[in-house]
């Protein structure tokens, strides 16, 4: 029992003393966006499992295994296998490349928290790479009416169609362009809205932010619970304003 | 004695986790032809947590069959809470099993306002007066009795030690994961805080008693707020908790929502 005491005293002592948290929030593409100090921000990357998942991702085979179940499932015909290929490269490229955050704010009695997801892709793409690209989307966005695909590729088109719904329904309607104080070049856009199936609501806030900066275009987007969602809203626009 | 100890700790326990999983020390396990009952055994300590190397099941295993047992003995049955409007801002709906239309004993509150949605997650168990051998009765008899002040001494004794006995659990299942996958996971990768605890009261209109929780897990780097809630109150053979969970930052609104919910469900005090 002795060392597990020893443990816990440890653990406080590493947990109050040992963990640095950043008020900002840098981006894989290298934009900075400055939050004010009640603000704090976790980095995915800074957790102890994510070192053993990175080297995973690394692991040419899951792309060739990936490539091999979108022809297995009938997205790609044998034909095909070199699209596959390269949208299966492409998706483990952005995975890697990819970033995630918990934000978090301790005020009024409650903690805050979002998640943000953050993926660079350089520019430009070749004419070629954005004519696969563009056609592995319309695959994509045609799987829901596909009978002879998979249950579980078919609910991803059903997904992707959802997802496609309540955007459009919600209108994204707080859109936004400009160049911050910093110079960079971006995109906002943000909703309130909700998913619902079988009468069960999941409602949450979004905040759509992409930046461009040295060829880089870097696309986040923000999560939280909408009450959360309310809370971080001005100063998720005040730190894109200010980003550099 | 032993028993209203006991007693204590399980509704202790349940009603801090929201009426659903945590008994601090005592497992609750439902056979598999008690669909609405409790039945405490106390077991060696550590045996479902701690396993020697080698023996069957492994700790995740384990924890998942514990749970599933308990989640089979004491889930409520489906007829019990309906969808419903609750006021102009809050709705009740079951969750239902897809192409199917019977409610299931979760569901959710959807509330609405403030220009903001939330859902609340419910879960409604049962407790059968005749099988359980946990002494509830005396929290709902008449007027004041010693019996119900001990049960309500230890259960909210139990509620102030538990964030340490839960760390303590967690720091023995990391150090069984280090043993089970030979990996050196850091001991403070995970550990639980529990803020503003409410400690468990008689409601003041209804014969129903509720106890609340912020149950915030810090895990690898991450944190995750929770608040959770639960009320007790008797049904006409049974017993019935209803636990709440919700996010931190929904806290007001899940506790709002909760009490007009229970204002239509449980009696009224005469």
């Amino acid at each position: 029992m002795k060392k597990f005491l020893g443990a816990a005293a440890l653990s406080a002592a590493l947990w109050l003393g040992g963990t640095a948290f950043a008020a900002d929030l840098t981006l894989p593409g290298g934009v900075v966006l400055p939050f004010a100090k009640d603000i704090t921000v976790h980095a995915g990357s800074d957790s102890y499992f994510a070192k053993r998942i990175n080297d995973e991702l690394e692991n040419p085979k899951l792309s060739e295994a990936i490539a091999a179940d979108l022809v297995k499932s009938g997205l790609y015909t044998e034909k095909e296998k070199d699209d596959a290929k390269f949208v299966a490269e492409g998706i483990m490229k952005y995975v890697r490349e990819s970033r995630v955050y918990q934000l978090r704010a301790e005020a009024d009695d409650v903690m805050y928290t979002a998640y943000a997801v953050s993926v660079p892709m350089s520019l430009p793409m070749s004419e070629e790479d954005t004519a696969r690209w563009a056609a592995a989307v319309q695959k994509l966005k045609t799987l829901a009416n596909k009978e002879t695909l998979s249950e579980q590729l078919r609910m991803h088109g059903e997904l992707a169609e959802s997802i496609e719904a309540f955007l459009a329904a919600s209108g994204l309607a707080d859109k936004k362009t400009g160049v911050s104080k910093g110079g960079v070049a971006y995109e906002t856009a943000a909703a309130f809205t909700s998913i619902e199936q079988d009468g069960g609501v999941v409602p949450f806030y979004c905040y759509y932010l992409g930046t461009t900066k040295d060829d880089t275009l870097t696309m986040t987007v923000v999560f939280a619970d909408q009450i959360s969602g309310k809370y971080f809203e001005p100063f998720l626009k005040k730190a894109t304003e200010a980003a550099k | 004695m032993k028993l209203k100890m006991i007693t204590a700790a399980v509704l202790s326990g349940a009603l801090l986790a929201g009426g659903a999983a945590f008994a601090a020390d005592a497992d609750l396990i439902g056979g598999a032809d008690a669909e609405t009952s409790i039945v405490i055994e106390e077991k060696p300590d550590g045996a479902t947590t701690c396993p020697e190397e080698g023996e069957a099941p492994t700790v995740i295993e384990g924890a998942a069959a514990q749970s599933a047992d308990l989640i089979g003995g004491v889930l409520g049955d489906e007829k019990f809470l309906e969808e419903m409007k609750i006021s102009s801002a809050v709705r009740y709906v079951p969750a239902r099993l897809p192409k199917e239309k019977r409610a299931l004993p979760v569901g959710q509150l959807q509330i609405k306002k403030n220009g903001t949605e939330s859902a609340v997650y419910v879960i409604n168990c049962v407790i059968s007066k005749k099988e359980t051998k946990a002494d509830i009765a005396p929290l709902f008899a008449e007027g004041s009795n010693s019996e119900k002040d001990l049960i309500l001494l230890v259960a909210n004794g139990v509620a102030t030690q538990a964030e340490g006995m839960l760390n303590e659990k967690i720091l023995e299942g990391i150090e069984a994961l280090r043993k089970e996958w030979k990996e050196p996971i850091p001991y403070d990768i995970m550990r639980v805080e529990l803020r503003d605890i409410e400690m468990l009261h008689e409601m003041e209109d209804r014969r129903a008693y509720t106890a609340g929780v912020r149950f915030f897990a810090y895990a690898d780097g991450w944190v995750i707020p929770m608040y959770a809630k639960a009320y007790l109150y008797p049904d006409g053979k049974d017993y019935r908790i209803v636990g709440l969970l919700a996010n931190d930052s929904e806290r007001k609104e899940a506790k709002e929502a909760g009490d007009l919910l229970i204002a239509k469900l449980a009696p009224k005090k005469k």
